[in-house]
This record gives C-alpha cells, sequence and structure tokens, in this order.
C-alpha cells in the first residue's frame, strides 16, 4: 500500500513538528509549508492527498487558501482546518469555503490524527 | 495511537523558548502600542501551547488576544502577559 501523503501549513515551526510528529508516527508521510512560497514549492513536486491548513497566518487566511486550491487549482483532495480559534467559527469557515473538515487546536493531535485517518483511512490497519 | 504525552516530553524546552521569546516582544510591542501584533504573537503562542497540552497557558493566551483586539482592555491584556511569563516560567521549573 503506497503511504499516504499529507501537506501541513502553518506559520509556527513548532507547530508543523510537533504535527509532523504525531502524523508520521500514525504511519502519514507528511510535507510542511510555512508561507505560500514553500506551499507553491510542495505542490509543484506532487500534489498531497490532504491538506492541512493553519487559518489565521501573516499573509492569509488557511481558508482562503483552501478555496483557491480547491477552486483555482481544481484539487479535489481533502482540505482540513487546523486552528486555534474555536470550533463553531471553524466550522462555519469550512462551511461556508466548502472545505471537508476542521479540528481546534484545543482538541490536541489526537484529534488532528483522527481527522485524517477518517479522511483517507488508517494507515497501519490497512 | 498518537503519544501526545511522549510529543509532549520532545518539544516541551523548544516551546518554553519560544513562549518566553514571544512575550518578550509582546512587552516591546505593547510599549510601542502596537497592539495588533500582539495579537498575532498570542495568537501563534495559544496554538502551540494547546497542541502542547498546556491548558492554562493556552486559555491565558486567548484570553490575552481577545482583550488586545479592544483598545479600552489593554491595561488587562498586560496583565494577562504578566500571568503569561509567571506561568512559562513556572512550566520550566517544573521540566
Amino acid at each position: 500500500m503506497t503511504t499516504k501523503k499529507v501537506l501541513v501549513m502553518d506559520d509556527s515551526e513548532l507547530v508543523l513538528d510537533t504535527v509532523k510528529e504525531a502524523l508520521e508516527t500514525s504511519g502519514f508521510s507528511v510535507v510542511t509549508a510555512k508561507d505560500l512560497t514553500q506551499l507553491e514549492e510542495r505542490c509543484s513536486r506532487g500534489v498531497p492527498d490532504l491538506f492541512v491548513l493553519d487559518v489565521q497566518m501573516p499573509e492569509m487566511f488557511g481558508d482562503d487558501v483552501g478555496q483557491v486550491l480547491r477552486d483555482v487549482r481544481k484539487m479535489k483532495v481533502p482540505i482540513v482546518l487546523f486552528s486555534s480559534m474555536d470550533e463553531s467559527t471553524l466550522a462555519e469557515r469550512v462551511r461556508d469555503g466548502g472545505l471537508d473538515g476542521c479540528v481546534s487546536k484545543s482538541a490536541g493531535l489526537g484529534a488532528l490524527v483522527t481527522c485524517v485517518e477518517s479522511l483517507l483511512g488508517t494507515p497501519r490497519a490497512s | 495511537m498518537t503519544d501526545g504525552a511522549a510529543i509532549r516530553s520532545r518539544f516541551l524546552p523548544r516551546f518554553l523558548t519560544i513562549a518566553t521569546g514571544r512575550i518578550e516582544r509582546c512587552s516591546q510591542l505593547a510599549e510601542r502600542g502596537d497592539w495588533n501584533a500582539i495579537t498575532t504573537e498570542l495568537h501563534a503562542l495559544a496554538g502551540e501551547a494547546a497542541l502542547l497540552e498546556l491548558r492554562d497557558i493556552a486559555n491565558l493566551a486567548r484570553e490575552g488576544e481577545r482583550l488586545a483586539r479592544k483598545p479600552e482592555s489593554q491595561v488587562e491584556c498586560a496583565s494577562i502577559l504578566r500571568s503569561l511569563e509567571a506561568q512559562i516560567a513556572a512550566c520550566a521549573s517544573a521540566s
């Protein structure tokens, strides 16, 4: 079975590294981007199976990035928002952006892994 | 299964260094009256603390972020910054 690749975008390198560790431990391959330039570069090497996007970043909002990936770039892979915003605000942004899911950072890394597994399957159970 | 405790243990020293730097920057920004930049720092701190399950620090940072957005609440926000500094120092002492 091919390892599923997740692209995580967040302006905090600490968040990127903790999320990468949690997802890799769960059997996913992870690439990270801390800004739009890095996102473009990572995508040019191959479209991931799922995007995890922070919402509030210095140069843009993650849900806007998600909409561009979905509507302009025509990427059909799942897009999940991951933010310290409250869950109702996040859910609203997911609805408005036509995205696939959201996890509050307050819910922890386990909740993010569960969300990714629900969209991509459980690597170690396959 | 994600081992949150192992990840927390591994990344805690780095978090403490980053968090201390963020609070120092917030203090400098408060002196300059740049409350918008303070909301950015506290938002990032809240997310980093939440991921490492440091709920007290995450909640304080979120409250500070909320207060920093309101000009009438900036004195309260300065008080939150002092509480955050104390919480981070306590966390460092305990680790």
